[in-house]
């Protein structure tokens, strides 16, 4: 973390954490629950008050609905309907305490069409009546001082708390008198006692202050009768007229990018803006997470080291593929009428290994056992059964392998007959090798899929999971493929289950590095 | 790896300056915004289950006075519906399963641009109520912020998704259990020692989960894990003691520090260590890794 994030962390805490009792005590009871929907076609507010009665507003279909009786009609993206959404936008974002305080400040645009206005008249009025319990006679918003209006304020900003701190200084909170929100003017011939903080709105002053004046994201213009007894200082706005009325320092404070994000965010009626910055948020949250925890190899995190992850794993299928390949051609060269024999059982008997396999894999316990069991009891066995042990994992691992490869060299037969499906250039199609490449490359795709979609990071994680799920599944049935097939035809010596399928390598390529540049045709490949 | 996040930091920064300039086919076209928030009139516990088949679903705490608060947002031109159930004690939400599950794919393939998702919940759920949560996740990126909520008793069930699960305080309440299925998902929880269940049953198909104990402090915790072809890795403080009793056929595990005794493997302090884990795992192909850390 960045000295000056925890700085700005701390102070942001601190701040909060002073405030909070006049939070808890600026809390309304009057809402129980609430309900809010803003949606291209509707913008909806529905409340539970206290003493059981429910209200419901919504703008849908060019109405104005009050508990589904109409109010009225509006305009759809008028200014009724964007101030009324401009206000649900506040009530989504503000903590549900605050709600109630938001309808009470809330005032409809002065200037409406038409209906527009009637329509406002009548909300006006069913709000009031159902917050005149507690209803204030004037708003919040621009026209009171005090200490709700900053709390409503640090709860919708909360990054604002650390710029805050920094122009109070070291001063405390509970000694300035706030004035947040709206233009406010100090006339000449009037005097303020003590500190005062304007938060985003502009100051007149024509009087005098008898203290520090502190302007957080507005504009102060000193009058020629202004006195300021004490410091100016000012984060976000302009002094306009002379300062020399200011007896103390004047310092500005200089502005940094993160304000105007914090402004955006909080002009709600700007959905998409305020859905952009909580990406933003997110993304480095995210990316930060992803730093806190880039200790454990294991759970690796944030977009470039999922990337990276991908990147190795994609590196790892290609030593896979080499691996799969290089032992293939060995099998090929030194077993190739075996590997041609199991390769066409595959290919003539493919369920019937497939089912062979399966049952092999999962009977091989109980076989192990068995034999184990029979070699033990005949007590002269007791020998062979210490070779038992390992020999018999040691046979069906070869045998998996075996018969792996070979089912690979028929998924490449398979490729390369159908027309298609692609050849790289300059590859005889009828080599064994050709074949076998092929195989080991279809064999490994979704491997390498899953690998590329863990490159794409967490947008693509759905794929990743999917087709690392899917190359799983088409590994575990070729293995059982190819070992069912190595038992069918008894490790290729046993030709009655690959009936009905010419040999794949003719006598001729039986030397698999035969030199290169000779033509198929003169090698007698079919 | 500071110097890799020094390295990539202007990539990172250029990426999230492009955002805004996102053509507008990519930027917000039907956005939705729905809140549901109940302020807490005494109700002596609150049962909450969650259901979320993709996006994005952030669980935490609320406020002094409130119950619980919902938010939803989405993106998406058919947006799904936001389940919302409240009675008396008892609170179901989420987006709707069946609506999002109806266009035959998950819905995070139609993320577009550098968004992780389109659909995001916003649970927070208040400290006076002691709570029983489910939580029921698809294809989603889930996290959860656990600290100093009142939590009774704890059911994840995680599909394909992520889950981020984490706790920094101690609990206020007694919590019962804590049940995790996981599907082909990624489970990652610290700080599970502070929630101090008193057991943990674990079962993981294909998925992965990385279990931190990190300020574990009741005596005996039992934790039982169920592997078919998943991974497992618990991350225990040194300080606590460590037995583990596992079957299973080519179930691998491994642990530092671990000695055979009869059918079990224990840790050298498990017959003086105040705290103790007991764990019982069994796998078919899956592994478990124990990793000791050290005690904050």
């Amino acid at each position: 973390m960045r000295p000056n994030r925890l700085i700005g962390g701390i102070a942001q805490l601190a701040l909060i954490l002073f405030l909070l009792p006049l939070s808890v005590s600026a809390q309304d009871g009057l809402i129980l629950a609430n309900e809010i929907r803003v949606t291209p076609q509707e913008a909806t507010l529905s409340l539970e008050l206290v003493d059981n009665t429910t209200l419901s507003i919504s703008f849908r279909d060019g109405r104005v609905l009050s508990n589904g009786v109409s109010l009225g009609t509006f305009t759809p993206g008028g200014e009724l309907d964007q101030a009324w959404r401009g206000l649900l936008g506040q009530a989504l974002i503000a903590e549900p305490s605050a709600i109630a305080n938001l309808l009470r400040a809330w005032t409809p645009p002065r200037s409406l069409a038409g209906g527009e206005t009637a329509s406002a008249t009548a909300l006006t009025g069913t709000l009031v009546r159902m917050l005149e319990a507690d209803l204030e006679p004037q708003g919040l918003r621009g026209t009171t001082s005090g200490d709700e209006p900053l709390v409503q304020f640090l709860l919708e900003n909360p990054d604002a708390a650390a710029r805050l701190a920094q122009l109070l200084d070291g001063r405390s909170a509970r000694d300035l008198q706030w004035w947040v929100g709206g233009d406010r003017t100090l006339p000449e011939g009037t005097r303020l006692d003590g500190n005062l903080a304007v938060l985003r709105g502009n100051l007149e002053l024509n009087g005098i202050l008898g203290g520090d004046l502190l302007v957080f994201q507005g504009d102060v213009r000193l009058g020629s009768g202004a006195r300021v007894e004490g410091d100016l200082r000012i984060d976000g706005g302009l002094i306009r007229g002379s300062t020399q009325g200011v007896q103390g320092r004047v310092q500005r404070i200089p502005q940094g990018t993160t304000i105007q994000e914090e402004v955006s965010a909080t002009d709600t009626r700007d959905t998409a803006s305020s859905i952009v910055l909580d990406f933003r948020r997110g993304f480095e949250a995210g990316w930060d997470a992803g730093g806190e925890r880039s200790g454990s190899r294991s759970r690796a995190k944030g977009p470039f080291l999922e990337f990276l992850n991908g990147l190795g794993n994609l590196l790892r299928t290609g030593v896979s593929f080499l691996i799969l390949l290089g032992m293939g051609l060995g099998a090929l060269y030194f077993f190739p009428r075996p590997f041609d024999v199991v390769t066409r059982t595959c290919q003539a008997s493919f369920w019937r290994s497939l089912l062979v396999g399966w049952a092999a894999l999962v009977l091989s316990p109980f076989v192990w056992i068995t034999g184990l069991l029979l070699l033990v009891v005949t007590i002269i066995g007791i020998p062979f059964a210490l070779l038992w042990i390992p020999v018999f994992w040691m046979a069906l691992a070869v045998s998996i392998l075996f018969g792996t490869l070979a089912a690979s060299r028929m998924l490449g037969a398979w490729w390369v007959g159908q027309a298609r499906l692609p050849i790289p250039r300059g590859m005889d199609r009828e080599k064994p090798a050709v074949q076998l490449g092929l195989g080991a490359i279809l064999l490994l795709a979704a491997a390498a899929a899953s690998a590329v979609f863990q490159m794409g990071g967490s947008l693509f994680q759905i794929f990743h999971v999917l087709f690392a799920i899917l190359g799983g599944v088409i590994v575990a049935n070729v293995m059982a493929l190819g070992l069912g097939a190595v038992l069918l035809s008894r490790a290729g010596r046993d030709s009655r289950w690959s009936q009905g399928i010419e040999d794949l390598t003719p006598a001729e390529d039986e030397e698999l590095f035969a030199a290169e540049g000779t033509p198929a045709s003169e090698t007698g490949n079919a | 790896m500071t110097g890799a996040r020094s390295i990539l930091e202007p990539l990172r920064l250029g990426l999230m300056l492009m955002i805004p300039l996102l053509p507008e086919g990519m930027e917000a076209q039907a956005s939705t915004a729905s809140r549901f928030s109940r302020g807490w009139q005494g109700e002596p516990t609150l049962s909450v289950t969650v259901e979320m088949a993709s996006g994005t679903l952030s669980i935490h705490g609320a406020p002094r006075d409130v119950l619980y608060d919902v938010q939803l947002r989405t993106e998406d031109r058919s947006p799904p519906s936001l389940t919302h159930r409240y009675t008396p004690g008892h609170l179901s939400v989420g987006t709707d399963w069946d609506s999002t599950e109806r266009s035959g794919r998950p819905r995070l393939v139609e993320t577009r641009g550098l968004r992780p998702s389109e659909v995001s919940l916003d649970l927070a759920l208040g400290r006076r109520s002691p709570l029983d949560l489910t939580v029921k996740i698809g294809a989603s990126v889930a996290r959860m912020d656990l600290e100093a909520l009142p939590l009774r008793s704890l059911e994840i069930s995680l599909g394909a998704g992520t889950l981020d699960l984490s706790s920094q305080a101690p609990s206020t309440e007694l919590l019962r259990s804590i049940d995790v299925r996981i599907g082909a998902g990624t489970l990652t929880a610290d700080g599970l020692g502070f929630l101090a269940p008193e057991r943990m049953d674990v079962d993981v198909g294909l998925g992965q989960a990385r279990l931190g104990w990190e300020g574990l402090t009741r005596p005996l915790t039992q934790l039982s894990l169920s592997i078919a072809l998943g991974q497992v890795e618990l991350r225990i403080p040194e300080s606590v003691g460590i037995s583990v009793n596992r079957s299973g056929f080519l179930f691998r595990t491994q642990g530092v520090g671990l000695q055979r005794a009869g059918d079990r493997w224990i840790s050298d302090n498990w017959h003086t260590s105040p705290v103790r884990l007991e764990i019982s795992a069994h796998g078919a192909l899956g592994g478990l890794e124990i990793v000791r850390i050290q005690d904050r």
